[in-house]
């Protein structure tokens, strides 16, 4: 992964308030790929990275940066189950706080670049 | 594999709560282990079909939403009390296990005051299925499009949509459509429900599905029957041998086979 590429989603995801999750209304605003991410994300509950990698055909390195920001940026959550970690879309609960939609924006470019914008 | 089923339909009245409660029997006939949630919590009311009164209902989905207990406790096991029709024995051989929402306007009040999380719900989904060793789960919905309705067709299997032959049901169906294909839902059939008798289904039919590109599992024409039983009971375990039973059972075969 273009380390100029990853730079700037974080630069992105740094310019934004930590969110209280991701509304269902927002996955429907998703652009594609990303949509298809997601919602494989909420019907399996939660995944390991190795199957993030798989479905979303990147490479170790790029899937856990973006991982780590979706993270920070309270996107995703990460449990660790019997020497097993898994990651799982963190829904909002009903009422919120508006979430800045451009961070998907903008990961939408980066996978874009990486892979044709083809995600499975 | 279990298979979650969600009925939804864009508009109110369209006939999504006696529609679940019969899939639900039928499916439950078939010999599979159902359970079936109502996740109306604004205005709950399939627990009414099958027989289970408020003030035999001590736990609701509201108290699990709250963390007050696990969602497998709210579960009653409804199989054994069912009505039937005189003369009739209905025959669960797989069991039908019922989550009801809570009529206390206490904790509607609460929940249309604070929201609650919407990841414990696709939790609950989950749990209830492997708790409950189910086969199918069954979720009755809110009309409209809203944050649970979203969850629910983003995780089911199939997605059953109800419509009338009316003009302000077929707009909302396309916006419900077009929502559920962003979402990735996996299988979608259209019921047209209270249809009249002298209409035309082939035509109908062909007409509905030309418009949305999906499949329609079934038409269902308007019932006096129906409209006599008035929900104080489920309609094909009355009427077993009705021909809207027949349709019902028609489309309950369609979801439970491989898309
Ligand atoms: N095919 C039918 N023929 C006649 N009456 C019907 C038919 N289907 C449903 N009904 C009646 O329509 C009314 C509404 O049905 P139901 O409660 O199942 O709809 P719903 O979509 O769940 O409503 P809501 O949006 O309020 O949850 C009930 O009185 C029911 O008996
Ligand atoms: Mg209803």
């Amino acid at each position: 992964m273009s380390s100029g590429l990853f730079q700037r989603l974080q630069d992105e995801l740094d310019a934004q308030e930590k969110a209280a999750g991701l509304s269902m209304a927002d996955v429907l605003a998703l652009p594609d790929p990303l949509r298809n991410l997601v919602n494989w994300m909420i019907r399996e509950q939660q995944v390991e990275l190795t199957e993030i990698m798989e479905y979303a055909d990147q490479d170790r390195n790029a899937t856990a940066s973006m991982l780590e920001s979706l993270l920070e940026k309270g996107l995703v959550s990460k449990n660790e189950r019997q020497g097993k970690v898994y990651y799982r879309i963190r829904l909002a609960p009903k009422r919120r706080r508006e979430i800045p939609l451009n961070i998907w924006e903008s990961m939408e470019k980066i996978i874009d670049q990486q892979q044709g914008g083809e995600i499975s | 594999m279990s298979k979650i089923i969600s009925v939804h339909s864009f508009r109110g009245g369209t006939g999504k709560s006696n529609t679940t409660a019969n899939l639900t029997a039928l499916i439950a006939q078939a010999g599979n282990r159902v359970g079936v949630i109502d996740t109306d919590i604004q205005s709950p009311g399939i627990h009414v079909l099958f027989g289970l009164d408020e003030d035999h209902m001590d736990k609701s989905l509201n108290d699990y939403l709250w963390g007050r207990c696990a969602i497998e406790e709210t579960a009653y096991d409804v199989g054994p009390t069912l009505k039937v029709g005189e003369g009739n024995v209905a025959i669960m051989s797989g069991g039908i296990y019922l989550i009801p929402s809570s009529l206390k306007v206490g904790e509607i009040a609460r929940v249309l005051r604070e929201g609650y999380d919407v990841s414990i719900l696709n939790d609950g989904f989950q749990d209830l299925v492997s708790r409950l060793d189910l086969d199918y789960l069954l979720i009755d919905t809110h009309p409209g499009l809203n944050e649970e309705t979203l969850l629910s067709i983003a995780i089911s299997d199939v997605l059953v949509l109800i419509l009338r032959p009316d003009q302000q049901d077929f707009q909302g169906t396309a916006v419900t459509v077009e929502v559920a294909r962003k979402l990735d839902v996996q299988r979608m059939l259209l019921v047209v429900n209270k249809v009249l008798p002298s209409f035309d289904f082939d035509s109908l039919r062909k007409q509905v599905e030309d418009t949305y590109h999906t499949p329609v599992a079934g038409i269902l024409p308007l019932s006096e029957d129906m409209v006599r039983l008035a929900s104080r009971g489920v309609f094909c375990l009355e009427y077993p041998n009705h021909p809207l039973t027949k349709r019902l059972k028609d489309i309950a075969e369609q979801v439970m086979a491989e898309g």
